[in-house]
């Protein structure tokens, strides 16, 4: 069994939407399980199995939920499993534990589900641009679906009952990814990191350890999942974004104000060695795109480069994206980092000759 | 305490745990809480990240040295296991990783501490599952009414004891017969 190559032109990729400038994308999770039966990781071979087929047979009965495509991580290589990992479409949980583990893809892969991950259910929306609530509407609608068909371990006094109790009640993780160049450059991340953590919402680089994310991409997040209705913890969310972006577009306005030549050639400079570079790794490109990123932003590309491009470049440079394009299943860093070189001057010749 | 209701980091203990951190050390997994400040300074492999696993046994090597081994042991509560799934209460607290649903009652001294350390709260007000609310709605009602009987007993009001004590048993007959499938 093969993998269709992921296609990125989908939904999630397009890096359209609301405040697009600088929310990439808006995600919301739900942790379930089946009543009766042990959690994943300590469940028998027997009950994953049955676990797998119950969730099977409710997305096979429930009309709504027609059109998932069904990846069995056991079938597929583990270059094919980096690749879902790398596109965010299963975690490292999953693709370290292919056994019985599945997930089903649906509407472009905007919707994703994992079977057998740490919880029997981790089920997940994503939306491109600043739409937790829409993310949320859509999983929500496939979780009351299913629950129509598979008794979840629930209980009255705590919700939902899941693997680790920092999931507890809800199940529900509502994130937003977020694109802070401004307030990196300004200084002022690590306080406001510090502020927001204080706050219950937790915030990390999506790329690379705490404060300092490659990328200036960092994901928010709600903590608390039990005391608080879904409806809460997503406003609670949005109340936290709303004042980061705010933040971050005063940042940026006064760099642009008050340091402009400093912002410009940091933007062409980053422009300069990825197209040019004859060896580059991922962190060192994935900071450069960041630049690009300010840049379109800025209106500095005249739309020849677009949110769309940089999105699918952020994947596309991954090891096993690289890899799988030379059909390799694996490679040593140097020749990944000239392969990664000779990817990037490539595309963002093509791109910008061609629009 | 200026942090009540909250998990401490548990490597500074100050201040507040905001990150769930994983270590694999051959086939052993181990998760702890951690600050944010205590994740840039150590920067370790985040469980939903992809940073590399040196970072973490670097963390942990550092961990014991502040805090020595024997504390972190000492912390691990008396050996007990589910009923239900007989995992130990001691993999739970290494891995910060439940067995089965059932776990939740076998220790739930010890996760009602943690829960409420972590959300600050111990009840869900949150979506209840289609195929499960009447059922839940009902046993609600149950506790509910076994609570006001008690409280009828007490202020010895026999009439209306009497009188829940009916409806308990009405209700609990009803729960105890299986739906008619159409
Ligand atoms: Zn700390
Ligand atoms: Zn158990």
């Amino acid at each position: 069994m093969t993998i269709p190559l992921l296609d990125l032109s989908d939904r999630w990729f397009a890096g359209e939407g609301p405040e697009a400038r600088t929310v990439v994308s808006s995600r919301c999770r739900l942790a379930r399980n089946l009543a009766g039966v042990p959690f994943s990781r300590t469940a028998q071979p027997v009950q994953q199995e049955a676990v797998a087929r119950r969730i099977a047979d409710a997305l096979s009965v429930e009309a709504g939920l027609k059109g998932f495509q069904r990846i069995e991580l056991s079938e597929i290589s583990t270059a094919e499993r980096a690749i879902l990992r790398e596109a965010h479409l299963i975690s490292p949980e999953l693709e370290r534990h292919a056994d019985h583990c599945a997930v089903y893809l649906a509407d472009n892969a905007r919707i994703s589900i994992m079977v057998n991950e740490e919880d029997h259910l981790r089920m997940q929306a994503i939306e491109t641009g600043y739409r937790v609530r829409e993310a949320h509407r859509a999983i929500d609608e496939i979780d009351s679906r299913l629950s129509r068909h598979l008794t979840y371990a629930f209980s009255p006094q705590l919700g939902h009952l899941t693997a680790c109790p920092t999931n507890t009640g809800t199940g529900l993780r509502a994130s937003a990814m977020l694109h802070l160049p401004g307030l990196v450059l300004a200084g002022r991340i690590d306080r406001i990191v510090k502020d927001i953590a204080n706050n219950g919402y937790a915030v990390r680089g999506f790329y690379g350890e705490g404060t300092h994310s490659a990328g200036d991409l960092y994901q928010i997040s709600n903590e608390v999942t039990l005391g608080k209705s879904e409806e809460e913890i997503i406003s609670g969310l949005l109340g936290v974004v709303d004042q980061l972006i705010e933040h971050e577009h005063a940042s940026r306005d006064e760099l642009f104000a008050k340091r402009r030549p400093f912002i410009e050639d940091s933007i062409w400079r980053s422009y300069a060695t990825l197209s040019q570079a004859r060896l580059i790794n991922s962190s060192e490109a994935i900071s450069l795109l960041s630049r690009l990123r300010l840049g379109i932003d800025g209106g500095h590309f005249n739309e020849r480069l677009t949110h769309h491009d940089l999105n699918r470049l952020l994947i596309e440079i991954q090891p096993a994206h690289l890899a799988s394009r030379r059909g390799l299943t694996d490679a040593d860093d140097e020749s990944r980092d000239a392969m990664r070189a000779e990817f990037l001057r490539q595309r963002l010749a093509d791109i910008v000759s061609s629009n | 305490m200026a942090l009540h209701g909250h998990r401490l980091c548990d490597i500074c203990n100050k201040a507040r745990a905001t990150i769930k951190y994983t270590r694999i050390d051959g086939d052993q997994v181990r998760e702890m809480l951690i600050c944010q400040a205590c994740a840039s300074e150590h920067s370790p492999l985040h469980r939903h990240s992809e940073a590399e696993v040196g970072g973490l046994q670097k963390l942990f090597s550092t961990l014991l040295k502040e805090k020595g081994a024997s504390e972190l042991a000492a912390k691990v509560e008396p050996t007990e296991c589910c009923s239900v799934c007989g995992t130990p209460f001691e993999t739970y607290r290494k891995t910060f990783l439940l067995g089965c649903p059932g776990c939740y009652e076998s220790f739930a001294d010890a996760l009602t501490i943690d829960l409420r350390k972590i959300h600050g709260a111990i009840t869900h007000r949150g979506k209840v599952p289609e195929g499960q609310a009447e059922e839940i709605e009902q046993r609600e009602t149950i506790v509910g009414m076994k609570r006001q009987l008690a409280e009828a007993v007490e202020r010895e009001d026999f009439e209306a004891a009497a009188h829940l004590r009916d409806r308990i048993r009405d209700m609990e007959r009803e729960e105890e017969t299986p739906p008619e499938t159409p």
